[in-house]
């Protein structure tokens, strides 16, 4: 390379601007994506706390229901007998679960959906629950049952994703 | 033999002007928004002017611009001011458009000469524009291997080693776009 050249190519490229400014503002989108991403972090915060609880109401529950001489043997113990079955625990259950889908900003159809499909695992818990009491050293059920509570939790995550597709990249 | 690189010196990286970024980030990093679009206001330019040579392509580089400060507002937790704002900053929109080149293997959407909108949008109207447009346009139309390791050593002022560690080719490789780069300049220069 032969020096004049190499010269006048370094002269050009020293006069190369520092910078060169987008041709429009660029921060209303970036300013977007950031609030986005912080509401993300936020609801899968409270989300992620919320299914933990859930899953620990549910053990709890469980806990409680095979705990000899609880109130909640007594609740299985009726209850099987004249149908309400569950219905009080399931109820509970059902409850916590639909406040935490209400707070979220599901379509409605995606949201009866998964409620639907939250009813009838907690059923599903609820049954297990009174089975155990049962037979307590059934290791099949017991492992049905931290299936079940695990198909609870993956279903409420699932939401969690559904919701955070739906937030992001607004801005393009 | 290769010439010495002549890297731009970055904007706003005075030691007043580097303090008040890392007040920013500092700032930012605490969640206040409003300290990070006085960043991104600083900044905008030079991450840009990055991402556009390094991908050649208006609306890849407003799209790295933005994912870099995404990008960097995400980090910010990890900027300790061990470099300046500026150079952090600088080395994720590097990053980010390296990763864009990568994935969307977009490196034949090159800028044409003669691109009038190119030319238009992003001329720098204040001292020589033809000289500098000329230069702007001689850049893009190189191959884009050799345009991105030539503007990361020739403009940005990065060792052939960085270099390596950025794009992931031996440092060798880097030498020879650089030589290949400077030899096509030179003969459009030239012409």
């Amino acid at each position: 390379m032969n020096k004049p050249a190499d010269d006048n190519l370094d002269a050009a490229l020293a006069k190369l601007p520092r910078t060169v400014e987008p041709a429009r503002d660029l921060w209303p989108g970036i300013a977007a994506r950031i609030a986005a991403h912080r509401s993300r972090v936020r609801n899968g915060w409270s989300y992620g706390v919320a299914v933990a609880a859930v899953v620990v109401a549910a053990a709890a529950v469980t806990w409680s229901l095979l705990r000899p001489s609880s109130p909640g043997t007594q609740i299985v113990a009726k209850t099987t007998t004249d149908h309400g079955v569950v219905t009080k625990p399931v109820d509970m259950l059902a409850q916590f679960t639909a406040q935490m889908v209400s707070n979220t900003d599901l379509p409605p159809k995606a949201r009866a959906a998964l409620l639907d499909n939250l009813r009838m695992v907690n059923i599903d818990i609820l049954h297990t629950q009174a089975a155990l009491k049962k037979y307590p050293d059934d290791v099949n059920l017991r492992a049905l049952l931290f299936n079940l509570y695990q198909q609870q939790a993956w279903l409420l995550n699932e939401a969690q994703q559904v919701q955070v597709q739906t937030t992001a990249r607004t801005d393009i | 033999m290769e010439a010495a690189s002549v890297p731009l010196s970055l904007p706003g990286n005075s030691a007043a002007s580097r303090d008040e970024s890392a007040a920013l980030a500092a700032r930012a990093r605490d969640g206040d928004v409003g300290a990070f679009e006085q960043l991104y206001r600083r900044h905008a330019g030079r991450v840009h002017s990055v991402c556009l040579r390094i991908t050649a392509d208006r609306g890849a580089a407003e799209e790295c611009t933005q994912d870099a400060f995404v990008r960097a507002w995400d980090a910010l937790g990890r900027f300790r001011g061990d470099s300046s704002f500026a150079t952090w900053l600088t080395r994720i929109a590097i990053n980010v458009a390296l990763q864009r080149l990568k994935l969307e293997r977009r490196h034949l959407r090159l800028v044409q000469p003669g691109d009038t909108e190119f030319i238009e949008s992003h001329a720098a109207p204040k001292e020589a524009p033809d000289a500098d447009m000329d230069m702007e346009k001689l850049i893009a139309s190189l191959p884009p291997a050799a345009r991105t390791v030539f503007v990361l050593h020739a403009v940005e002022g990065y060792s052939h080693e960085e270099i390596a560690g950025l794009t992931g080719i031996a440092a060798g490789t880097c030498k020879a776009h650089v030589h290949r780069a400077r030899q096509l300049l030179q003969a459009r220069l030239q012409a």
